[in-house]
């Protein structure tokens, strides 16, 4: 193994353990935090050269450009929420809403959580990988749950079970995948993925038809495609605002990630037929988020809704399959990233000064929550794609490469597009004006504005000057794709 | 002696099905359990009797595996969760026996449908395994959908594993060691923690009705 991923590796095992170990709520809510940074930086220093261009091919671990972008979201988010949770968490605390040992229970698990998903995309079996989006779930069945209300029993409840059947049919998928190998691939190496890409013209058509929808259908389960959507938006405004960042943004690219490897392998054994399924998912995913959009009622599952509406927008991306729709699939994939914390953060803010997730009771957002309001405004418009952000890039390449042949999902995008849009500004409007209720002030510290303006700030760099550092990555992403 | 064994196997196959299909008519918590350790049990042999056909050792480890979690520990468990926090003895149907029952015939019928054309892709012997492990799968989600109560929603999702893991038997004469470690792990672990929400449930409406969770929605 390189030092590079040894100090990786080690950089997360210590963090986790010194999380682990320390009890003291107080003391955790600073160390965890700087774990989280730590993780992030050797991570980052071991995906340099792979960004560069490199291949990191080792034992149980590979690392390509793909893997990379990835493994690089989760870093920057899981950073973001780490530092957001010690304003977050610590007003709860203060509040009584969560007891001391909840708190050191929560900083645990989200190190952790953060952890098992940057290992996912780094191994090179996909039957790992199954294990990790797994895993994942499991570990964040008690971030959801962690209020301990009736609520927030029934969120985690749902999660755990429409994810476990999830799991269980992406696996049996996996079975079918395993078994289209047979004779092609020695079993020892059978869902290895470099193996797959090699062998991959040489797969049991049928088993490998059966097997990829099965997958795209169980992984597709925790992406929120609709209809298998109905845990997320439940979960996602039942957790802690930190927390439902990170399910947002990293959590739903884990599934992700297994639908996007499994689609390439797919797209060169049965050219056309995940394209299909992906496009169709996409197409029912973005429609039906938008109309849920504009009828939201709760602040955090608005949120929640144009997530799905955002991973829909991306299997329409993979669904179309030229390079171009796939470059846009992948830039609306990191734009949503970043994004989406912006919002749920400033959220989680303006929920903990209002004490309500209702929309039609926030009024007078700018004088209550000045720097919230701010925020929020930023990431609405950030988030349904107006020009100097990031968003705007992929959806606009979307959009360019949909004309190139599917010129009805190009028309059918911009009329959900216009529709999401509409129904966040509406909102948006609707909790800015009025009168701000007496006694309620947001808190602002470095803590809140430092991961919220970093993330505005990104993205907005991503959408002003794309570095050719990024394009180069994104590219030599795109060339993995060998089926196209 | 070929023949035999397969026989055996099939036998074995028949038998799980049949008690997915007993599960659908169950209407007692414990023996619904039981039938999930019994089901379990034949899981096993199945495992044990191919991996003696195809001399491949790493199925025994499936087998004993099997043997202790699906056969001993998790039922224990859930029984152990059940008299913990008392549950009625009853299950709670939303679908009556006759319906079920009926919806589970269905069900085998569309899985022997559906799974004809990959039917070219493998031997005799697998064909009827792969239908029926499909139907199990299959009924299992039935079970989960029509039933009341987190224990039973747990009995569902853990049949459709097991007919999950007959299917991987049946084509591929099991998958790679690590998938199916894997596989086991996360099981035990999902079902370690469904046990600690439904007991959380529990707690906050003095039953484990899953028709009481209905709050969030909008």
């Amino acid at each position: 193994m390189s030092p590079e991923l040894l100090a990786m590796l080690a950089v997360m095992g210590v963090s986790c353990l010194v999380c682990f170990l320390i009890r003291e709520p107080k003391l955790l809510s600073k160390v965890m935090p700087v774990c989280a940074l730590a993780v992030a930086v050797a991570t980052m220093w071991f995906l340099v050269p792979v960004i560069g261009g490199e291949t990191y091919d080792e034992g149980m671990f590979y690392v390509d450009q793909l893997s990379a972008l990835f493994m690089s979201l989760v870093c920057i988010v899981g950073l973001g929420a780490s530092v957001y949770s010690y304003a977050y968490i610590g007003r709860d605390r203060e509040e009584g809403e969560l007891l001391s040992r909840q708190v050191s229970t929560y900083y645990t698990l989200l190190m952790l959580f953060i952890c098992i998903m940057i290992a996912t995309f780094a191994v090179r079996s996909m039957a790992v990988v199954w294990l990790g989006v797994g895993a994942t779930t499991l570990v964040s069945t008690f971030l959801v749950g962690i209020y301990t209300s009736n609520e927030s029993n029934e969120a985690a409840w749902k999660y755990i079970i429409l994810c476990s059947v999830g799991i269980t049919v992406a696996l049996a998928g996996l079975v079918l995948v395993y078994a289209s190998t047979i004779g092609a691939i020695d079993s020892s190496l059978a869902l290895d993925w470099t193996a797959l890409m090699e062998a991959a013209d040489k797969l049991d058509p049928n088993l490998m038809k059966m097997g990829t929808a099965l997958v795209i259908l169980g992984f597709g389960t925790k992406v929120g495609f609709v209809p298998m959507h109905t845990w997320l938006p439940d979960a996602h405004s039942q957790a802690p605002s930190p927390v439902s960042g990170l399910l947002s943004a990293v959590l739903l690219n884990c599934a992700m990630y297994g639908v996007i490897r499994f689609y390439m392998v797919a797209e060169i054994s049965v050219p056309g037929f995940a394209t299909t399924i992906l496009l169709v998912f996409g197409l029912i995913s973005l429609a039906v988020a938008a109309f849920l959009i504009v009828q939201a009622r709760d602040l955090k599952r608005m949120l929640a809704y144009s997530s799905i509406e955002n991973m829909g927008l991306i299997a329409i991306g993979l669904g179309i399959g030229s390079p171009l729709a796939i470059t846009a699939a992948l830039l609306q994939l990191a734009a949503h990233s970043i994004t989406k914390p912006i919002l749920f953060f400033s959220a989680g803010s303006i929920v903990q000064t209002y004490g309500t997730r209702t929309m039609a009771d926030i009024h007078g957002l700018p004088k209550a929550a000045p720097f919230s309001s701010f925020a929020l405004t930023a990431g609405v418009l950030a988030i349904i794609g107006v020009p100097p952000f990031a968003i705007f890039v992929g959806e606009f390449s979307l959009l360019s490469a949909a004309v190139d042949g599917y010129v009805w999902v190009a028309a059918i995008v911009i009329a959900m597009l216009s529709i999401v849009a509409a129904g966040f500004v509406r909102n948006l409007v609707s909790m800015r004006s009025g009168e701000a209720p007496e006694g309620r002030h947001e808190r602002v510290g470095f803590t809140t504005i430092a991961p919220i303006g970093c993330l505005i700030a990104l993205s907005l760099f991503l959408g002003l000057f794309m570095p050719d550092a990024v394009r180069d990555w994104i590219d030599s992403i795109v060339a993995l794709f060998g089926g196209i | 002696m070929d023949d035999v064994i397969n026989n055996l196997i099939d036998v074995c196959a028949v038998f799980m099905l049949l008690l997915s299909v007993f599960a659908m008519a169950t209407t007692r918590m414990k023996p619904l359990v039981l039938m999930f350790s019994a089901q379990s049990f034949f899981l096993a042999m199945m495992a044990v009797l191919v991996a003696w056909s195809s001399d491949s050792p790493h199925i025994y480890i499936m087998a004993v595996l099997t043997v202790v979690l699906k056969v001993v520990v998790m039922p224990w468990m859930l029984l152990y969760i059940m008299r913990k926090i008392n549950v009625e003895k009853e299950v709670q149907l939303s679908l009556g026996i006759p319906g079920s029952l009926l919806a589970a015939g269905v069900l085998v019928l569309i899985s022997y449908y559906v799974t004809e054309p990959l039917l070219g892709s493998l031997e005799t012997m697998e064909r009827n395994s792969l239908a029926l492990s499909v139907s199990m799968i299959l009924i299992g989600l039935l079970l989960m959908c029509t039933r009341k109560k987190a224990i039973t929603e747990t009995v569902g999702l853990l049949m459709t594993e097991n007919g999950l893991f007959l299917g991987a038997l049946a084509i591929s004469h099991g998958m790679p060691l690590i998938v199916e470690l894997a596989a086991f792990f996360d099981v035990m672990v999902a079902v370690i923690i469904i046990g600690i929400f439904a007991n959380r449930i529990n707690r906050s409406f003095n039953s484990v009705d899953t028709t009481f969770l209905r709050r969030l929605k909008e």
